[in-house]
């Protein structure tokens, strides 16, 4: 009801967390035997599924390109998703804009022109939407693709971030996000070089906090990368041991 | 995956608990799981000094993150008692940890009773607690332990809340683990406050753990009494302190017991289902009133009720509206300076605001009931935006406010509770109850406000304490610095450890450092400094060099050098935590409060005459060949040495008698100086003149407004100026002299306060300390248009420029008439602000009465903080200094916002203490006749404006005043018959005689002269009241008549306008018949002019005689002479017949008209 301390004078948020620090972040790969590739990652209460099918033949010719694959994406959120039960948002504006966000993301990364006439399918489902749900859509989705075993020019990795209370703080969870009063600003970037993918921000935001607040997005998607990449590896190394190859 | 949680610095410090879950009510009224992430941590530290344990945590502070959190630099001590609240004491009692810093001091408070506090919504006292913990001076912190991974679940278990005793529980398992990590023995140092007594199962001191002892308040301050164990532990354990417990310790025996009470009525009261007749409205919820906020259906703003007229209160919204709340009952409970919703009434029932001035207290009931003094206009033309408030907001009021209580009736028994009457006018009364209420009558108060609840008339408070007897000039003192909030402490030990080791007066060297990283200008600028008589902290001095050879030659250099406060005060320091505290140096009448201690206000840094100086500096370098244009400034640090401190009169003197003069030989900057250095000065002076003029000219082209306050000195008899003040040393007032040295100097200032202004904007103009002032918009200004509308002035306010020509022209007259208008059009401005240029957009930067694009505080650093906030942004700027830490928009903003605080306090407690000592000495000396002008009239009385002494006051005239009543005046009536009536209205007041014939006895319009009698009258509630009395009209002697011809526009303009009452001349007034107005107006025709003579020659009160040609029956009459010629013999007939039934009548220096028009 009154205003709260989202970032209290003596350096704590609601939850704990210091303004810099990163949700807990869990991530599982290859859930799905149907699917070619899926993932499940969980950042703090976020809880995001996505499946990846392709390459495939293309579903209607008149889609198909000849010289490199498409990209389709598909990002819903379940209807028990938040607290109170939604109506399927499968079809509407939000979740539109949100896969169209996907498809821009990954076309670029992924090798399309190694799959001429050939569609990839990304579906992202949020199954418990607590704040920074498209990025856990993202950091999911670059890990079902990984899992589905399409080549990639380098990870996608996303993070949020935000002004609460005159200190930019990293990964919000949904109650700053709501009631905090601050412009949330989501970026997805290519670690290995740095490079920015999708930058997107939902409110006004002055040029000086701008600039410091891309910077700690950065530096907590490159924290989500050490771990994505830690657990692409464990999994890694677990098919090889199931498969027999690893000494 | 990761189990420790990761932040940026990779290093795993904390990980996540089990999450919060609970629920709350879902908006269609279901039940919704609320599911909260809860992480606990490593990486807490105990925030004590010299705690080794904690001591690697310490590293956490490095860094930029942590600059953004700077209580965390906040530590308790361990050698001392530490004190742990429980979230019932902090919620009852946060004021007397506000008041009482040395008692409760070494505070830790649990972060989780923080979190509880936002939970429910306790705003006021999450604040005092947080200014608490952000107080420099004082040692209280918060302790996450609701993060600590030790304590998490502790606390978790707990914090519900919900079980008895609970709180209690987690202060103990908080002073416990404080006990344990500090190791402290079994000497108690950790005390735990907790107003839930002690019983068997929760016994005092918790067995099997460090021994941390559980106290309610009220014991804890009687343990401190005993000279206890516990009272060594405390900072210092004087007797003063022992006694400030004792007293405390009573009154919150008092407030417990109350308070029980009161829980105890409500629960009955409540019990019978709201029986009580609610005399307000509710107010409306938090989610109401946002929702409303965001659809436009009410509005937010700020209340503020009129000083004249109690009844009358206006919110100003942030858009600048002002909506008129028409009584008491509309305005809900909301008290001055709170902030409101208001809904705004339809068009329909909009109301007039009222016209009569409120008599102090008396008249009227308050409470509910119809709109008073408004309902007349409803729906009228003059009606204004009218609203009711639908909610408080936030309550804005500080602390305690100063009371009295009103005196009993002899032998009357002494009620329960009784009203307590705050000084400022402004407030409600309070109800209070005390079990010593009968020693406190006839005492000031300091009262506090608990709550108003909408089933009673008056808020209810409690008495926090009593300052002394009502008139003693001490504690009227300290009512006064109270009720404006201004802190008299002084300066912690800590802060002047911080000073330089230097005695005052001693010599002091400039550091060779500082001279070689400085610009040099001894010996090339000569440098003098004009202050005030008597001034001991010179802030700026002046200087002037000729340019001999560069780009530049033939130019003269023009330096403002300033004192360098930011050399010796550090930012960041605790030397600039307790300035920027202050805010700035208060002057009251006969004592000032320094915002630097003495060693740098006047000495070190103030720029003395002939001694060597660090100086900030701002040279102009200008062509006075060509107008005084400036070529280029040059800012940065200097090091100057001023050869001359003198004083305004002296360089006046100087300046206007030339080197000869043997007055100006004797004055002290001048002995031993030689001829050719005099003669240098003062054609230095002559230059510094003549670019003030240029400067001075340029400004009221751009439409710069000249206004002077009316600041009255008071004389105090010898000796007793600087210290405590009796009574009967006030022996005067007087008004400040202008000098035209004023205002040149002033003008250097306003110069370079513009030039850094527009350099600092530019480097940083996100984060600029700025001044700027807004138009006027408020009740004073429209009183001034209406007065001078009135009075037959055009204002033209639709800009500074346009208000600065039209206020001149329309200042053409007598010097009191001029000495008014200016007063009430400098009461009318508006107040300048501070302010953060990222806040504001750059078209409001604008400063109205200077007529500056931009403009800042820079020349006075020694008792200014906001200076000395704009000497390190422009020191940073130029590149001549660190980079100001934290400049980030945010922070300068909450800097402006309380610099604007402090201001604006100084200001008030300046103006209150004139107050009090010219209220003492017309107590003292009283009552004193003086002369006066009638200003502004209401329903009620009319406002007159003495000048002698700068004094603005009402006088209160009632429809019957009665002979032998308050005026003096009216006694001349008596003899008139049947008696009379008086009329008011916003241009006059008539005495009019009654039984028939209602002829006009007597009229004193706006701007007539006055007499009147002013009286100390001893009304309890406010600082010693004044009473003015009407003594004399001199009702044919306006003040300030117009110039002559200025005079016969006006007549010739009321009468084409078929006025009845036409002025002639510039006093008095004829009423004219239709018959003798064509007359006039016929010999007009053939006239072409009147002549309007002015005084007689006999007496400085004005008469005046009409010449009407041809008529010299009426001109002898009129007293005047001569005439042209017989021509309109029939005319004269007319206007001699009138003329003879006696309608003329001519009194000593007045003209009256008595009678009846006969058609």
């Amino acid at each position: 009801m009154s205003r709260r301390e989202f970032v209290s004078p003596e350096g704590l948020r609601l939850d704990g967390r210091r303004p810099d620090e990163l949700r807990k972040l869990q991530a599982r790969m290859d859930l799905f035997s149907r699917a070619d590739g899926s993932a499940y990652v969980e950042m703090g209460n976020t809880k995001v599924v996505a499946a990846v099918y392709g390459p495939r033949e293309v579903r209607r010719a008149s889609m198909a390109k000849h010289d490199r694959a498409v990209v389709r994406a598909e990002f819903g959120m379940a209807t028990f998703a938040t607290g109170e039960r939604k109506k399927s948002s499968k079809g509407d504006k939000r979740s539109a804009e949100v896969s169209q966000m996907l498809v821009a993301t990954f076309e670029p990364v992924i090798l399309t022109e190694l799959f001429p006439r050939s569609q990839i399918d990304i579906f992202v489902h949020v199954l418990q939407a607590d704040g920074g749900n498209v990025a856990a859509a993202i950091n999911a989705a670059t890990l079902a693709l990984i899992d589905a075993g399409i080549p990639l020019k380098d990870f996608v990795v996303a993070c949020s971030a935000g002004h609460i209370d005159g200190a930019n703080v990293l990964d919000l969870n949904y109650l700053e996000d709501s009631s905090g009063g601050g412009p949330e600003l989501l970026l997805a970037m290519l670690p290995t070089e740095a490079t920015l993918s999708l930058v997107k921000i939902n409110d006004r935001i002055p040029l000086d906090v701008y600039d410091a607040l891309v910077s700690l997005a950065m530096k907590g998607a490159a924290l989500i990368h050490e771990v994505l990449v830690a657990k692409v590896k464990e999994h890694a190394h677990q098919q090889a041991a199931s498969l027999g190859t690893i000494v | 995956m990761s189990e420790r949680g990761r932040g940026v610095e990779g290093m795993g410090r904390f990980a996540k608990a089990a999450d919060k879950v609970f629920a709350v009510r879902s908006k269609r009224n279901g039940v919704t799981r609320v599911v909260r992430e809860r992480y606990v941590r490593q990486d807490w530290e105990c925030r004590t000094e010299g705690c080794e344990r904690c001591a690697g945590q310490a590293t956490a502070d490095a860094g930029d993150l942590w600059g953004a959190f700077p209580s965390l630099a906040r530590r308790v001590s361990g050698a001392r008692l530490i004190l742990v609240p429980d979230f019932g004491v902090l919620c009852e009692h946060t004021q007397l940890f506000t008041a009482y810093p040395a008692l409760f001091d070494n505070v830790v408070v649990s972060g989780s009773a923080i979190t509880r506090l936002q939970d429910i919504g306790y705003t006021r006292t999450l604040e005092e607690i947080r200014t608490l913990t952000a107080d420099t001076r004082r040692s209280v912190v918060v302790f996450s332990d609701h993060a600590c991974e030790d304590l998490a679940g502790e606390v978790q278990r707990l914090s519900g809340g919900a079980t008895p005793g609970a709180a209690r529980d987690l202060a103990v398992v908080l002073g416990n683990f404080y006990a344990d990590h500090l190791g402290l023995g079994p000497d108690v140092s950790v005390v735990v406050l907790s107003n839930e007594a002690a019983s068997e199962d929760r016994p005092a001191v918790t067995p099997d753990a460090p021994v941390v002892e559980v106290l309610t308040t009220a014991e804890y301050l009687r343990a401190l009494q005993a000279g206890s164990r516990l009272s060594h532990m405390l900072r210092s354990g004087d007797a003063a302190l022992v006694d400030k417990a004792a007293l405390l310790n009573e009154s919150l025996d008092e407030l417990l017991a109350r308070k029980r009470e009161q829980e105890a009525a409500r629960a009955a009261g409540e019990g019978e289902g709201g029986s009580e007749s609610l005399m307000f409205e509710p107010h409306a919820s938090e989610a109401v009133v946002e929702a409303g906020l965001k659809s436009g259906v009410l509005v937010a703003g700020v209340l503020a009720v009129s000083r004249r007229n109690r009844r009358a209160a206006f919110v100003t919204s942030r858009t600048g509206e002002r909506i008129y709340i028409s009584s008491l009952k509309a305005r809900n409970r909301a008290i001055q300076d709170d902030e409101v919703a208001v809904r705004i009434l339809p068009r329909s029932l909009w109301e007039v605001p009222p016209q009569s001035m409120s008599r102090g207290r008396g008249g009227g009931s308050e409470g509910s009931g119809a709109s008073e003094g408004g309902d007349s206009g409803t729906g009228s033309e003059d009606a204004v935006m009218t609203g009711s408030v639908v909610a408080v907001m936030r309550r804005t009021l500080s602390g305690p406010m100063i009371a009295t209580l009103p005196a009993l009736n002899d032998g009357a028994l002494v009620p329960n509770s009784v009203l307590a009457v705050p000084m400022d006018i402004r407030l409600p009364k309070i109800r209070v109850s005390s079990s010593r209420l009968a020693s406190l009558f006839g005492q000031r108060l300091l009262v506090s406000l608990d709550e108003w609840r909408a089933s009673s008339a008056y808020p209810s408070g409690h008495v926090v304490r009593a300052l002394g007897a009502v008139g003693d000039a001490a504690v009227e003192m300290e009512a006064l610095l109270l009720a404006n909030t201004i802190v008299v402490e002084p300066f912690s030990p800590a802060a002047l450890a911080e000073l330089p080791d230097h005695e005052i007066g001693a010599a002091w060297e400039v550091p060779a450092a500082e001279v070689a990283a400085r610009r040099d200008v001894r010996g090339l600028h000569r440098v003098a400094s004009i202050d005030p008589p008597g001034s001991k902290d010179v802030d700026d001095a002046l200087s002037v060099c000729e340019v001999t050879s560069g780009k530049h030659a033939g130019c003269v250099e023009f330096g403002v050098h300033i004192a360098d406060v930011s050399h010796f005060v550090a930012a960041g320091s605790v030397l600039d935590a307790e300035a920027r505290q202050r805010g700035t140096t208060v002057y009251l009448a006969d004592r000032r409060y320094d915002m630097l201690p003495a060693v740098l206000s006047e000495d070190l840094c103030s720029l003395r005459g002939g001694v060597d100086r660090l100086a900030v500096s701002a040279i102009f370098t200008v062509d006075v060949s060509k107008g005084f244009s400036v070529r280029d400034v040059w800012f940065g640090r200097t090091v100057i040495n001023s050869s001359y401190q003198l004083e305004y009169g002296q360089a006046q003197a100087l300046f206007d008698e030339g080197v000869g003069s043997a007055k100006v030989a004797r004055f002290a900057p001048f002995a031993g100086v030689s001829q050719d250095d005099l003669a240098q000065l003062r054609r230095d002076i002559g230059l510094l003149v003549g670019f003030g003029r240029a400067l001075k000219e340029k400004r009221r082209a751009r439409g710069a407004l000249e206004l002077h306050s009316d600041e009255m000195r008071v004389q105090f008899s010898e000796g007793t100026a600087g210290s405590a003040v009796a009574t009967s040393s006030v022996v005067g007032l007087s008004a400040k002299v202008q000098l035209e040295m004023m205002d040149i100097v002033a003008e250097f200032m306003i110069l370079a306060n513009e030039a850094v202004a527009e350099r600092v904007y530019v480097a940083y103009p996100e984060a600029a300390l700025l001044r700027r002032h807004p138009l006027p918009r408020n009740e004073a200004f429209e009183d001034l248009v209406r007065v001078a509308t009135l009075r037959g002035y055009a204002l033209d306010t639709s800009s500074n420029a346009g208000l600065a020509a039209s206020l001149s022209a329309a200042m053409v007259g007598d010097g009191e008439t001029l000495q008014l208008l200016r007063q009430l059009a400098t009461a009318a401005m508006s107040e300048a602000v501070y302010f953060s240029t990222g806040s504001v957009a750059e078209d409001e930067f604008y400063h109205y009465g200077l007529a500056a694009a931009y403009y800042t505080h820079f020349t006075s650093p020694i008792r200014r903080y906001a200076d000395v906030m704009v000497h390190r942004e422009l020191l940073a700027a130029v590149g001549d200094g660190p980079v100001v830490p934290s400049l980030a928009n945010r922070g300068v903003e909450l800097l402006a916002a309380h610099l604007n605080d402090r201001n604006r306090v100084a200001k008030a407690a300046q103006r209150d203490s004139v107050d009090l000592f010219r209220n003492l000495y017309f107590k003292l000396h009283g009552p004193v006749e003086a002369s006066g002008v009638a200003y502004s009239f209401f329903d009620n009385g009319f406002e007159v404006y003495v000048a002698e002494y700068g004094l603005r006051a009402p006088v209160y005239v009632s429809a019957t005043e009665l002979a032998g009543g308050e005026h003096p005046w009216f006694a001349q009536f008596e003899s008139s018959g049947s008696g009379y009536a008086v009329e008011l209205d916003a241009g006059s007041l008539r005495v009019v005689a009654r039984g028939g014939s209602d002829a006009e006895l007597a009229r004193i319009e706006l701007f007539d002269r006055v007499r009147v009698s002013i009286s100390g009258s001893d009304a309890l509630a406010r600082v010693g009241g004044i009473a003015v009395s009407l003594v004399g009209a001199d009702a044919g002697d306006r003040a300030g008549g117009a110039s002559e011809r200025g005079q016969q526009a006006d007549f010739r303009e009321l009468l084409n306008a078929d006025r009845r009452v036409a002025r002639v001349g510039g006093s008095g007034y004829a009423e004219l018949g239709s018959g003798a107005r064509r007359a006039a107006a016929a010999t007009r025709m053939k006239q072409q002019c009147y002549e309007l003579t002015g005084t007689d020659g006999r007496s400085a009160r004005k008469s005046w005689y009409v010449r009407f040609a041809g008529s010299s029956r009426a001109a002898a009459a009129g007293g005047g002479s001569g005439s042209d010629g017989g021509e309109g013999a029939g005319d004269d007939a007319q206007f001699a017949a009138r003329t003879e039934a006696g309608v003329w009548e001519r009194g000593p220096g007045r003209r009256r008209y008595s009678g009846r028009d006969q058609r």
